[in-house]
């Protein structure tokens, strides 16, 4: 039979216990001083005053944030093999509006969209074992003629394209209504002027609520300390995007965040070998994605939910 | 208002809308003819050559295959079309689907029988298919009879190797203007071509991407699917779709009564003692 709480609270002095006052006033302060240890040691990879003290991405001063980023560049640097890290704060570009067209017609599902975004955007190589890689492109193989999600096949292990099927790549879309901005507690999400919806990952409290509101099943949680090889991490790395993350974090598709605020295009859109991938800045109207939306047979994922994505797919 | 008032409200209007993508021909073009190291000009050997205009299949001739290089220094072969067992454009080489209509149109353009007497070929060797436009196309509707160096538009205008995009835009229009807009194909680098400093930004041709002989995507193998989290221990089938999967999820639980079973197929319903509905 389950104990309930009340069966072990220790009972009150008129009922004979020994405990009195001064020694629970002993056992307090000696709990607190224990619980302190940690944030007293200066070793950087076990805990960081710093970092515990870190404000918001968008509370800090210019000179905290030069302080923060040195900080983690030297932690990066101490983790990964001595790599010199580049921790990025570019801001959006001005007139500028990310979004994303894929091609469902051409898309053969060969998944190297997945795996070009692992590499990019340092995610958790995971384990077979646990089941905790990390991947923020999930391709769907759809039978032609349906759109039900529910029996698409993610696990497909077959020479693609099948004859008989679709793939739809499926990533955080963006959304200009996002659920997952609205529901975190703590404001460590949110929405960047140029559209990508973005983590403060020292200010996420990983308590998921932003997984469980997205509609696109977008968002990826740390459940393991991340594992990344020496030999494969990206240094070039952005303070809201790729740079190593901590377990117990939330993270997410940031359209390559390090890329596209220098201009470039996404990794997943330059590894794609039939150009199914299109983005561009949907408010300059000679832009590629602006023909695509103007001309082409386009259409919204899960349209009814009102997210506003800024993501959309589309047949020719 | 006066045309000086309507230029600057204009020029102010582009100005808000952001930096522009560039026109394509901003976008550096690899030569084509570059690529064929040491076998272009065609002319050179092809020259005395008497041009055949029977249909036939393709075999490779040369003495060592063509083949380009790309930026990154893969080396590719240069395909004439598909390379299938002869034996397989009789009609029992089991092949499905539109490969199988497509063949069927390429052994209609000729007498594959007679011509494997002719050449002296038996059914297990390997020539080059056309696999382009069915019954419909031959070798000199795009490349020049006259003068080997070049391609031939439609209209009989002579076209270099280097433009061969506009010979394809010529039955592919609504997929050239698509690849002129940027939306049909590859462009790699830059989304915003102001930022590229270093000129890096390219966009490749049809035939970067497509054999022109066999221009239909082969299959690939994907990369590894991804690993389940929740239950790495029932790995679902294609079949399944995923479903064992979330099966496997509830049997952690314990069985559910209305689960489907696999020999009914169908729901169990619970049992209602006897009452009726």
């Amino acid at each position: 039979m389950t104990q309930r709480p009340s069966d072990t609270q220790p009972q009150g002095e008129g009922n004979g216990s020994k405990v009195n006052r001064r020694g629970f006033l002993k056992t307090v302060a000696a709990t607190a001083g224990v619980s302190c240890l940690p944030i007293l040691q200066t070793d950087a990879n076990a805990f960081s005053l710093d970092a515990f003290l870190q404000k918001h991405f968008y509370e800090m001063s210019k000179e905290e944030l030069e302080r923060v980023i040195e900080r983690l560049e030297n932690e990066y640097k101490k983790t990964y093999n001595k790599k010199e890290f580049r921790v990025g704060v570019d801001p959006p570009l001005a007139g500028v509006r990310f979004a994303y067209a894929l091609n469902l017609a051409k898309c053969i599902g060969c998944r190297r969209c997945a795996k070009a975004c692992v590499k990019e955007n340092n995610q958790h190589r995971g384990s077979e074992e646990r089941g905790d890689q990390i991947e923020y492109i999930r391709v769907l193989e759809m039978k032609k003629g349906s759109l039900d999600l529910e029996k698409s096949n993610h696990y497909y292990d077959h020479p693609v394209p099948d004859k008989d099927s679709y793939y739809m790549p499926v990533q955080c879309h963006h959304c200009n209504a996002a659920p997952c901005t609205k529901v975190c507690p703590v404001e460590a999400t949110w929405q960047e002027a140029d559209g990508i919806v973005v983590v403060d990952y020292n200010w996420c409290i990983g308590c998921r609520y932003c997984e469980a509101a997205c509609p696109y099943w977008a968002r990826r949680f740390n459940f393991s300390k991340p594992r990344i090889p020496d030999e494969e991490v990206n240094t070039n790395t952005h303070y809201l995007g790729n740079r190593p993350r901590e377990k117990g974090v939330m993270e997410k598709c940031t359209f390559c965040i390090q890329r596209t605020r220098k201009g470039l295009n996404p990794a997943c859109l330059e590894i794609c070998p039939t150009g199914s991938r299109k983005f561009g800045n949907i408010l300059d109207p000679q832009s590629e994605i602006r023909y695509i939306i103007e001309n082409k047979r386009v259409f919204i994922l899960k349209e009814e939910l009102g997210t506003d994505p800024s993501f959309y797919y589309f047949f020719d | 208002m006066g045309p000086a008032l309507y230029f600057l409200v204009s020029a102010g209007l582009v100005f808000a809308s952001g930096p522009g993508r560039g026109e394509v021909k901003t976008v550096e073009r690899r030569s084509v003819l570059e690529d064929q190291h040491g076998y272009y000009p065609c002319s050179d050997c092809h020259a005395d050559q008497e041009t055949n205009p029977k249909p036939r299949f393709l075999q490779e001739e040369h003495d060592s295959p063509l083949e380009w290089e790309d930026e990154a220094g893969n080396t590719h072969l240069v395909e004439f079309g598909e390379k299938l067992a002869i034996g397989d454009l009789l009609g029992h080489g089991g092949q499905t689907g539109n490969r199988r209509r497509n063949l069927v149109k390429v052994g209609a353009r000729l007498d594959v029988a007679q011509y494997m007497e002719e050449q002296g070929l038996s059914e297990s060797d390997s020539v080059y298919v056309l696999t382009h436009g069915g019954a419909n196309l031959w070798c000199l509707d795009c490349h020049n009879a006259d003068d080997r160096d070049y391609l031939r538009k439609l209209n009989g205008e002579k076209l270099s190797f280097d433009d061969s995009e506009y010979l394809c835009g010529q039955c592919h229009g609504p997929i050239f203007i698509d690849w002129e807009h940027g939306v049909h194909g590859r462009t790699n680098g830059y989304w915003n071509r102001e930022l590229d400093q270093k000129d890096v930004t390219r966009r490749l041709l049809c035939i970067q991407c497509h054999i022109p002989h066999a221009p239909r995507f082969r299959g690939v193998v994907p990369e590894a699917k991804p690993v389940p989290r929740l239950d790495p221990v029932s790995e679902p089938t294609a079949e399944s779709h995923g479903h064992e999967r979330h099966r496997g999820e509830y049997d952690r639980l314990g069985p559910h009564p209305w689960v489907e079973t696999a020999s009914t197929g169908h729901a169990e319903e619970p049992a209602h003692d006897g009452e009726k509905h």
